[in-house]
């Protein structure tokens, strides 16, 4: 097989290209691009479970939300400790994944898309009526950027956020990237195709469902914390059903299991909510009808015609 | 003691409520293998036509029916020209997403964000006493239009020629087809059917609980847990259920008002270790 | 032979689905390397025998022993462990996976390597090895990169065996082969079949009596759900009973 280098040279370019955006964008863009990177991460690890193991999920905000909590409650009540707290709203989004792993692999297909639907939506709940622990639907504002004066990097300004969110934008995609080379990726995307044929075959497919869940829940957990800190404010929507099918949409848009697909998707929701909302109010209705739109015409999503082509980069 | 009664009764009249909502459900995925995701936008939009014809009208009963036909007729609609385009079922479930998105947003455009009651119809404006303890007789309206309505869809399933070809076609749709079952034309009444009920319990809601957006969502969670713990496709699981939910529900809210989802989370959790399938549910 | 080594010791197996015995007292037993068929009408339990054997469904009742071991109720990744490989009846392939991805995976089930999450699975050279050589073998080779949903039926009818064969079984399991088949591609997968190493023990299931006959050394024939009659292929041609299920009447 020949290595071709153009994969590794287009990537240098987009990453170069990403560094010097700030330098040509206002701060408004500036802070629109932090947002497209952070569902850049929360998309990917959607589409692990959707594009790559064919698990539907729509309450991935139950661990977006649950690391933005932890995050943001951490911050505001116990210390602005930047590498206690990353940790902490990390492993609880892992966290929660496994305790709801636990429950929604006993099903699948529209049974499993119902049931993640239905925790996460629990779990909102529990952050809206719980007023004393989460601030209720009020949320709890004034969630402080981490703290980095170890390392001597003021996070307040949003250039700095900026390349904050990069780094580690790039770290998980780097790390998805490999996830999804591995065998393990491999194994996901056969149980996606056969259950029961990879049975047969002697893979343990609950196993590997489960530990997909969980790897799915760290990175959402990680778009969580990052966004609760660009905000500086943490806010029940993170958990709610419409966060769950905003990012459900962008990977569908983008085209699922191509990995550049679910940014591009996040990309592309995130400008449009932002320019819609500039000059209507009815982004909802908006948000609704890309949805029917992308469903019934373009189920492959944007980039479904360059699969194939895709493909030999990008196991698909 | 008599709180406990006071509490059963509200509890109930709820779950009579939740089964209106969930029958629809139920029915939809056991002839079409799909869950309807804009069930709650039903009922919201069924609850804002209610109040738009009481305060035009005055007529509660009319309120009902326009409610019920207006939203049925557009389920059909939506069933008959986009749902039907789309052969796989996962594709028609996140087509009703969308759906909700845009029911919910029209609804805020059109009705406004202001939380709003429908007048309760007289004479079921007051309050009937239970011992020492006074209980709006709203309620008691609720809960015997949920026994009707439940009587008389289980007469149509039982006893009708229709909810035979209704049954026959779950049980299998080609076959169905083939000794002359217009599944195609059942699937889209029985859709519409659904949507009617949900739009039925949103007026009736209506009169008790407060029309705002994020109702919608709010009701769709609660009919979903209903379905869950009763199986989807069962009218029996949804009848027991959403009582179950309606009492669990109100039992929670007075006893633990911060935590009251737990009360509901904690039979759901149960239900899906132990059966995922809901206790009346099609394995 | 010690019978707590067999390949395929089933005892006394029952399957009942609500009011359908779909199975009923089955008992068989295979010796290492034996070439055993199934043949029987339409619905008389030969799937669903599979099924038990490989772990799909449980047993009502009975016993399945695997090379010595109990796994009744052991899931079918466990019995794939101990050596155990089938086909299934309608193609269960990775209809938008590669050829060559789809034995990958059928390679990689026994390798350690398929727990890594972070090396790449093409760093792994001797499973791409492997699953190539197993191309080579079966006459796939030129067809590695196209996607399984593009192959013709008989390619793909020919890879349901490859995928199997690639788990190099100890135990066999091939639910009607031939099925869908044309002449030349049945002459191809009976060729394949008697390439198959001696010690492999085979158990399959053939609608085709011709091909049942020359491909196995004993035969079994079910019947409603029973055990109907066992033995060589002549006994088992020449059996009045057999003869009249077929047929109808004796001839």
């Amino acid at each position: 097989m020949k290595k071709s280098f153009l994969p590794l040279m287009l990537c240098v370019v987009g990453l170069a290209i990403l560094s010097l955006l700030p330098q040509f964008l206002t701060s408004y863009y500036v802070g629109l691009m932090v947002l497209v990177l952070i569902f850049g991460i929360f998309a990917l690890s959607l589409d692990l479970l959707l594009g790559h193991c064919g698990l539907p999920s729509l309450g991935h905000a139950a661990s977006f939300g649950t690391g933005a909590y932890v995050a943001g409650i951490l911050s505001l009540k116990v210390a602005n400790n930047f590498p206690l707290n990353f940790t902490a709203a990390l492993l609880a989004g892992g966290a929660i994944a496994a305790i709801f792993g636990l429950l929604v692999l006993r099903t699948r297909g529209i049974y499993f898309l119902m049931i993640t639907l239905a925790l996460s939506q629990v779990l909102w709940g529990l952050a809206f009526k719980w007023k004393s622990a989460t601030g209720g639907d009020d949320g709890m504002p004034g969630v402080p950027r981490p703290n980095l004066g170890f390392l001597g990097w003021d996070l307040t300004q949003v250039n700095s956020y900026y390349y904050f969110t990069l780094i580690l934008f790039v770290l998980a995609c780097v790390l998805m990237f490999f996830l999804i080379r591995s065998p393990f990726g491999h194994s996901l995307r056969g149980i996606r195709e056969s259950e029961s044929r990879m049975m047969a075959l002697g893979y343990n497919v609950w196993a590997h469902q489960y530990v997909a869940f969980i790897l799915a829940g760290l990175f959402a957990g990680l778009a969580g914390l990052l966004y609760v800190y660009y905000n500086n404010m943490i806010s029940p929507r993170e958990l709610h059903l419409v966060t769950s099918a905003k990012v459900l949409l962008m990977v569908i848009l983008g085209g699922t299991g191509t990995f550049l697909g679910p940014i591009l998707g996040a990309a592309v929701i995130v400008l449009l909510e932002n320019l819609v909302s500039g000059f209507t109010e009815r982004w909802t209705l908006v948000l609704g009808i890309i949805y029917v739109v992308v469903i019934i015409l373009a189920p492959r999503g944007l980039l479904g015609p360059l699969r194939g082509k895709l493909r030999r980069w990008i196991p698909m | 003691m008599n709180l406990w009664i006071l509490q059963a009764l509200n509890g109930l009249s709820f779950g009579m409520l939740l089964f209106l909502l969930a029958a629809g459900l139920s029915l939809t995925f056991g002839l079409m293998n799909i869950v309807n995701l804009a069930h709650g936008s039903y009922y919201l939009v069924g609850a804002y036509v209610g109040l738009t014809v009481v305060a035009r009208t005055g007529n509660f009963v009319l309120a009902v029916l326009a409610g019920a036909i207006s939203v049925g007729i557009l389920g059909l609609l939506m069933q008959r020209f986009l749902l039907r385009r789309l052969e796989d079922h996962l594709a028609q479930v996140l087509l009703t997403i969308g759906f909700m998105f845009i029911l919910g947003d029209l609804s805020l455009w059109f009705w406004g964000g202001v939380p709003q009651v429908i007048p309760k119809p007289p004479p079921f404006d007051g309050t009937m006493s239970l011992g020492d303890a006074t209980f709006p007789s709203y309620r008691l309206l609720v809960i015997a239009v949920g026994i009707v309505v439940a009587v008389f869809l289980w007469w149509i399933q039982d006893r009708t020629a229709m909810g035979a070809n209704v049954r026959a076609s779950v049980d299998d749709g080609e076959m169905a087809g083939s000794i002359g079952i217009n599944v195609s034309m059942l699937m889209t009444v029985v859709f519409g059917l659904g949507a009617a009920l949900a739009a039925m319990s949103g007026v009736l809601g209506g009169g008790a609980l407060t029309i705002v957006p994020g109702a919608d969502m709010e009701v769709l969670l609660l009919a979903l847990v209903v379905v869950i713990i009763g199986g989807l496709g069962s009218l029996k699981g949804a009848f027991v259920a959403a009582l179950a939910v309606g009492l669990l529900d109100n039992f929670g809210k007075a006893l633990f008002p911060e935590l009251s989802l737990f009360t509901i989370f904690a039979p759901m959790a149960i239900i899906l270790a132990i059966r995922p399938t809901g206790l009346f549910g099609r394995a | 032979m010690d019978p707590d080594v067999a390949p395929l010791r089933v005892e006394g197996v029952s399957k009942n689905f609500g009011g359908l015995q779909a199975l009923m007292g089955v008992s068989l037993t295979l010796q290492e390397g034996e070439r055993r068929a199934i043949i029987g009408p339409n619905g008389a339990g030969k799937t669903t025998f599979f099924h038990l054997i490989s772990g799909i469904l449980l047993p009502s009742s009975g016993q399945i022993h695997l090379f010595g071991q109990d796994v009744t109720s052991k899931p079918p990744h466990r019995r794939a462990a101990l050596g155990l490989a089938r086909t299934f009846q309608i193609n269960n392939l990775f209809p938008n996976l590669t050829v060559l991805d789809n034995i990958v995976l059928s390679v990689q089930a026994r390798q350690k390597s398929k727990f890594s999450l972070f090396k790449p699975m093409t760093s792994y050279r001797h499973v791409y090895a492997k699953a190539e050589g197993f191309m080579e073998q079966w006459d796939l080779a030129d067809k590695g990169q196209t996607l399984v949903r593009n192959l013709s039926y008989g390619d793909q009818r020919v890879l349901e065996v490859v995928m199997a064969l690639a788990q190099e079984p100890k135990l066999l399991l091939l639910d009607e082969p031939t099925g869908g088949l044309s002449p030349a591609e049945t002459a191809t997968v009976t060729a394949m079949f008697k390439q198959l190493p001696a010690d492999i023990t085979v158990l399959l299931i053939e609608h085709d009596m011709d091909v049942a006959f020359a491909m196995a050394d004993r035969v079994t024939v079910f019947y409603v759900g029973q055990v109907l009659v066992e033995g060589s292929p002549s006994e088992v041609r020449d059996n009045a009973k057999v003869q009249e299920i077929y047929l109808g009447s004796p001839v």
